[in-house]
C-alpha cells in the first residue's frame, strides 16, 4: 500500500465542506433512521478532521 | 432573517476561494440581514479591502494569487481609503503560523473553518460585529 500525499490545509478545506453540508442536511432531516446515518457520516468526518489536525 | 435587528446596516466582505464555502457563508450572512460582498481570489480581495468601509472582512489565509497574509502586509503598508473595522482570518488549522503572523499584522481574530458548523460560524460573526 502506498501513502497518498495531500496538503493538509487543502484536505481540511474539503473536509470542512463535507462537515458544513452534513450539518445543514442534518438540521433539516426529520427521519430518525436517515438522521442516524447522517450523524454517523458527520462523526466519521469529524474523526478525519481531528486526525489531520494532529498529523 | 433570523433576528429582527439592525444587521442590514453592517457590511461584510468574504474572501474565500472554496466555492461552496463562499456561497454558503454569503447566503447565511445575507439571511441574517447583513450586506455581503464576496471575492474568490487574493487580487480581487485586496482591491475590495483596499477600498475599505467594511464592518467585517473574513479573509481566507490560503488564496490563489495573493494569499491572506500578503494582503494584510500590503494593507498595513498602505492603509485603505476607508478603514475596515474588523479583519478576521479564516483558516483550517488551529495550530497555524499564519494566525500569529496575522495578529502581528493587525487582525482582530481568526476562525477555524474546520471547527465550525454553519450555525456556529454565524454566531461567531455576530460576536465580531457587536
Amino acid at each position: 500500500m502506498s501513502d497518498i500525499l495531500v496538503d493538509n490545509h487543502d484536505f481540511l478545506g474539503k473536509l470542512s465542506v463535507i462537515k458544513n453540508c452534513l450539518s445543514l442536511v442534518l438540521e433539516k432531516e426529520k427521519d430518525h433512521h436517515k438522521k442516524e446515518l447522517l450523524e454517523m457520516a458527520a462523526g466519521t468526518n469529524q474523526q478525519l478532521i481531528d486526525h489531520v489536525k494532529t498529523a | 432573517m433570523s433576528e429582527g435587528n439592525n444587521n442590514s446596516k453592517k457590511k461584510i466582505l468574504v474572501v474565500e476561494d472554496e466555492k461552496y464555502l463562499r456561497e454558503l457563508y454569503v447566503e447565511m450572512l445575507e439571511e441574517e440581514g447583513y450586506l455581503v460582498d464576496s471575492k474568490e481570489n487574493g487580487e480581487d480581495g485586496y482591491v475590495a479591502i483596499k477600498k475599505g468601509g467594511y464592518d467585517l472582512v473574513l479573509l481566507d489565509v490560503m488564496l490563489p494569487g495573493m494569499d491572506g497574509l500578503e494582503i494584510l502586509k500590503k494593507i498595513k503598508d498602505s492603509p485603505p481609503e476607508k478603514p475596515n473595522k474588523n479583519i478576521v482570518l479564516l483558516t483550517n488549522l488551529s495550530v497555524d503560523l499564519s494566525i500569529s503572523k496575522g495578529i502581528a499584522l493587525g487582525i482582530q481574530g481568526y476562525l477555524i473553518k474546520s471547527d465550525l458548523t454553519p450555525g456556529e460560524f454565524v454566531e461567531k460573526v455576530r460576536k465580531y460585529l457587536k
